[in-house]
């Protein structure tokens, strides 16, 4: 069977998410081996989101988000910025590779560049080959693995 | 010991509540009290959601001054183990992250690049002795506002100097620490079967860790999950002060600072670790060595047991913390476990209560390291 990516995309609710929607209104094509989480704003990422998405299997975590400087929420994006650096020097240490994690800016006019960078991350993706943690039974996407990455109660 | 066992062997004495750390600052929690509503009225399930299992620092204060040995931590421990096996999620710190370490690390198919930090000291692929590292590589990329390798660049620079060349491996994995104590026994086994296969394959017979955390669970947990262990780990404190008395370490450069000792749960209470570091400290020239009120098997807890609760009761201790060791007029307060200097320099570089001026978290090895002859 031939390797096809999986992709984990983060986008906030502003500029990427608005954009992937944007891109499917105009109906444009781009891969379908994406899944995408929306979230407020790029600065609710959390490291662990990122290495969750890897110790499921993932083959790489994109996270789209305003252009430096037009963040809804000031600095979001620049501390999305910070924790992609770390993540992809963690990503480093464990022999994963940083390739496998981006951080792209896309504004909420910008489809046609969003569809393009995910098809550019899957070609990416497919010269790296797929991830050595990757399950052979794929991702699953039960109600036991949601509930089992969401945040319990303090 | 079982959770209901370990009940049925408490007599309710209140001597654990006493002295717990955790109930100098929340008042809520008490072990005798947890116990006592568990024997009246309590079932397992509902043990099982009591926020105080996983409230504990897990610092084993309680074990010294129990006259039942109850077991309190081993009951803490069971609970946890008892939740996770019915889906009892609970939210532990930094989003889960150092357990997602883990279970990546149990995949035989990772095959890290962990030794970057080494730079041109000498470690070898066989040999007599071991270095566990442990997570000190993550740590660099995790808690990125303090360095963390210098800890293990000293441990080996120290190793070297006295003629040891030790094995350094990228196959090592986390000790599973974090994972036995927040309940992932299954995790934890496929750690330690991994890490001993790798020691193994070295034909190392010792182990040296610079970790109270990692000598815990290698010497001790280790040996009770896979049996009599074909090495014997030794921490850096016991091997160095072991080093100094042989003379193959000399401590000749005068470090000008007033220190303190500050010891790890699992060194001093677990391990009755207290003297070797204290014995290292006081031989480097020039060092003013002051003892803090709550010292040895008493020692104040760094306020975070395996990353599993980290909130204002945490910082209120750190605070006391600093302040024994401002009374004791010192400039660095030493550690010997890297955990124990992440937290307390994550409250000293965060907003403190007051100000503590100059004093500095540093590590054991980091130290002993500076007061080595330069090259």
């Amino acid at each position: 069977m031939s390797f096809e990516p999986d992709i984990l995309g983060f986008a906030c609710n502003w500029c990427g998410y608005a954009g992937a929607d944007g891109a499917g209104m105009a109906k444009l094509q781009y891969p379908a081996n994406i899944r995408i989480v929306r979230l407020m704003c790029l600065g609710r990422t959390e490291p662990n989101f990122i290495m969750d998405a890897f110790e499921q299997g993932y083959d790489g975590v994109i996270l789209f988000g305003c252009h430096i400087g037009d963040c809804h929420y000031v600095s979001g994006n620049i501390q999305a910025e910070g924790i992609v650096q770390e993540m992809k020097q963690m990503l480093n240490t464990l022999g994963l590779g940083s390739a496998r994690l981006r951080r792209e800016e896309t504004s909420s006019a910008e489809g046609s560049l969003l569809a393009s960078l995910v098809a550019t991350f899957r070609e990416d993706l497919l010269k790296l080959g797929p991830s050595p943690l990757k399950k052979p039974a794929g991702i699953a996407l039960d109600a036991q693995v949601i509930a089992s990455t969401q945040v319990g109660p303090q | 010991m079982s959770v209901e066992a370990a009940e049925l062997q408490c007599i309710l004495c209140n001597r654990c509540t006493d002295v717990c750390p955790e109930n100098m600052v929340n008042e809520k929690f008490t072990p005798r009290g947890l116990i006592l509503s568990q024997l009246v009225e309590g079932s397992k399930d509902e043990l099982l959601e009591r926020p105080e299992i996983w409230q504990c620092m897990t610092c084993n204060r309680c074990h010294d001054v129990c006259p039942q040995n109850t077991g309190w931590v081993d009951y803490v421990r069971e609970a946890r183990q008892e939740a996770k096996k019915s889906d009892i999620s609970f939210y532990c710190k930094h989003g889960k992250m150092l357990q997602t370490l883990q279970r990546m690390m149990t995949n035989e198919d990772l095959h890290q690049d962990r030794l970057g930090w080494t730079g041109d000291l000498e470690h070898a692929e066989e040999g007599e002795y071991f270095y566990f590292t442990g997570c000190l590589p993550y740590f660099d990329s995790l808690f990125a506002e303090q360095d963390h390798t210098v800890t293990a660049k000293s441990t080996l620079k120290i190793l070297n100097r006295a003629g040891i060349v030790p094995v350094l491996s990228n196959n090592e994995r986390c000790c599973g620490y974090e994972s036995l104590w927040n309940g992932d026994r299954e995790t934890f086994s496929r750690l330690a079967k991994q890490n001993i296969e790798t020691i193994k394959q070295s034909g190392a017979t010792k182990v040296i860790t610079a970790c109270a955390e990692c000598f815990q669970t290698l010497a001790a947990d280790y040996a009770a999950e896979a049996g009599e262990l074909p090495f014997e780990v030794t921490h850096t404190a016991t091997l160095f002060a072991e080093l100094l008395r042989e003379g193959r370490l000399e401590l000749t450069r005068p470090v000008d600072e007033a220190m303190t000792y500050h010891d790890p749960c699992r060194l001093g209470r677990f391990n009755d670790v207290c003297d070797e570091p204290r014995e290292l400290l006081k031989s480097i020239p020039s060092v003013e060595f002051n003892e803090m009120e709550n010292i040895r098997n008493e020692a104040l807890c760094c306020g975070v047991g395996n990353f599993s609760n980290c909130d204002a009761n945490t910082k209120f201790l750190q605070h006391e913390r600093m302040l024994e060791a401002k009374r004791a007029g010192a400039d660095v307060m030493v550690t010997s476990c890297p955990k124990c200097r992440i937290h307390y320099s994550c409250y000293l570089d965060g907003r403190p209560l007051e100000d503590f001026g100059e004093l500095k978290i540093r590590d054991l090895s980091e130290v002993i390291a500076d007061a080595l002859e330069q090259k």
